[in-house]
């Protein structure tokens, strides 16, 4: 008889699997960080001389870093399904919901390991700085990243058991993750830009909606994984 | 059921015609003053369709959601084929919304897209809903199709008010040129809204139950098709 | 705006309400009457089917 292991045991085992795999490859963490790189560059042909260049730094990290994530999302489950890993996990004694912890972790983890390295060079690369408090933009990344690995990790589920495959995580993901968006874009900007006051009201509203939306989507992979994952 | 389809369609013609006479031939035109003078806005009278139209396609997107709850719940087909019906009703009643809402956008602001809070969050609406139909048209096992759709139905729902909100962290450009909320209404107006909204309703029950009758006589078809083939 | 100038917005929208619904009633409805024609003939085959 096989004995059960615990839910943190199953998530923690996971999540190790997918560390080991990436140590083995580097191929995950590398190329989202050349990736976030080069689209970093393609700013500044956008943006050219432009003074102002300031007022857009919050959108435009967010963007960079949405299609960093969305490359990895999609490499996260094409290469449990290619081979053949993914039928091995259901296989496992392993809770549904706990598949996707684990998942959700590791994605979690493997995007912020990237933007740890992409915001000190994208603040040297446009001259840019935090005027606000370094904790609270810190706390807006991380909530944002929950919301960015939570929705991504159940959606790339849904898309890798279609036959468009990764082709359709963009179309499915990015208007489900605008919320976070606009609420990453208004939080971490006005924080870069030390704004006070009203402003900075409208910083912890955006937020509290990165809180709700964190849990509230947390809560509904919970509750779906099993359906979307497969019979 | 045919006989209540029907029925149900004459309902929601006769009140949505006496919606439209109430709108233009009883409710008082809306005078604002601008520079000193009285000035009529004719192009309120879309208002009278516009708002029971955006009503009822929310209520459609939520249905949709509820159904495909059920289906994951009891895994029993008419759920989905419910919830896929509702969901594309909502798309129906969506994109009248964007269009009326458009035309009135250039009525009263001379441009044809403004990036106003409420058209903006219909915009992200049908690009999220666009996604159900892609998902749907990309899975040809049945069974997962009803599954993955039923789910991505919930999910969509749930990001709906997170969209509403988070559109309105972005200051807005535009004034809110005039208000329809309920205290401001005079009793005429307000019936022909009431008049319109309950007609609207009444429409999407009637063309769900249409579309639910089409899409269970498919599947009789593609079943008989399959035994007579085997 | 004035009065004239807004009668064919009005107009355009309304028209395009009805339009499209009527549309769609008729699209469906097509679609059901169709199917419908497609199942009495299968019916049919099918009785000839487990008669021979």
């Amino acid at each position: 008889m096989i004995r059960k292991v615990s839910g943190a045991k199953q998530i923690a085992a996971i999540i190790k699997k997918d560390i080991i795999a990436e140590l083995r490859t580097k191929e995950m963490v590398v190329s989202m960080f050349l990736f976030v790189l080069l689209v970093m560059v393609a700013f500044k042909y956008a943006f050219g001389d432009s003074e102002s260049f300031s007022d857009y730094a919050g959108g435009l990290l967010w963007i960079a870093f949405l299609f960093t994530a969305l490359l990895g999302l999609n490499r996260s489950f094409v290469h449990e399904k290619d081979e053949g890993c993914l039928e091995g996990l259901l296989l496992a004694p392993v809770d549904r919901p706990n598949i996707f912890f684990g998942k959700m972790a590791g994605n979690f983890m493997f995007i912020s390991i990237v933007e740890i390295i992409t915001v000190p060079i994208y603040m040297i690369l446009f001259k840019l700085s935090i005027e606000g408090s370094i904790a609270l933009f810190i706390s807006a990344i991380v909530l944002s990243n929950i919301g960015i690995s939570t929705v991504g990790t159940l959606l790339s589920t849904v898309s890798i058991n279609t036959k468009m495959r990764d082709m359709l995580l963009p179309l499915i993901f990015l208007p489900v993750i605008l919320p976070v968006l606009a609420a990453a874009v208004v939080s971490t900007g006005g924080i870069m830009a030390g704004v006070a006051g009203e402003k900075l009201a409208n910083v912890f509203s955006a937020m509290k909606l990165l809180i709700a939306y964190d849990i509230l989507f947390l809560l509904v992979a919970y509750a779906l994984y099993d359906f979307v994952i497969g019979e | 059921m045919e006989k209540a389809t029907k029925l149900l369609f004459a309902i929601a013609a006769v009140l949505l015609l006496t919606g439209l006479a109430l709108a233009f031939l009883v409710a008082p035109q809306i005078v604002i003053q601008k520079d000193g003078k009285d000035v009529s806005i004719f192009s309120q009278k879309i208002f009278y369709f516009h708002a029971p139209i955006a009503e009822t396609s929310l209520v459609a997107f939520v249905i949709g959601a509820i159904f495909g709850a059920l289906f994951l719940a009891r895994k029993e087909r008419k759920y989905d084929f419910l919830s896929f019906a509702s969901v594309e009703l909502g798309f129906v009643f969506g994109a009248l919304v964007m269009w009326t809402g458009d035309i009135w956008t250039r009525s009263e602001w001379g441009t044809w897209w403004e990036w106003e809070p409420r058209l903006t969050t219909y915009l992200i609406l049908m690009l999220l809903y666009s996604g159900y139909f892609v998902l749907r048209s990309a899975v040809s096992e049945e069974s997962s199709k009803a599954r993955l759709s039923a789910a991505y139905s919930v999910i969509a729902a749930v990001t709906v008010p997170f969209t509403f909100f988070a559109i309105r962290l972005i200051p807005s450009v535009h004034p809110i040129v005039f208000d329809s909320s309920g205290a401001k209404m005079e009793h005429s107006m307000l019936a022909a809204f009431l008049v319109s909204m309950f007609g609207m309703t009444v429409l999407y029950v009637a063309f769900l139950l249409l579309r639910y009758q089409t899409l269970l006589a498919g599947e009789e078809v593609d079943y008989l098709k399959n035994k007579l083939g085997g | 705006m004035e009065f004239k100038e807004a009668v064919p917005y009005v107009v355009a929208a309304y028209m395009g309400i009805w339009v499209v619904l009527f549309a769609y009633v008729f699209a469906v409805n097509n679609k059901l009457s169709g199917l419908k024609k497609e199942l009495g003939a299968l019916n049919k085959a099918f009785e000839k089917k487990s008669v021979d």
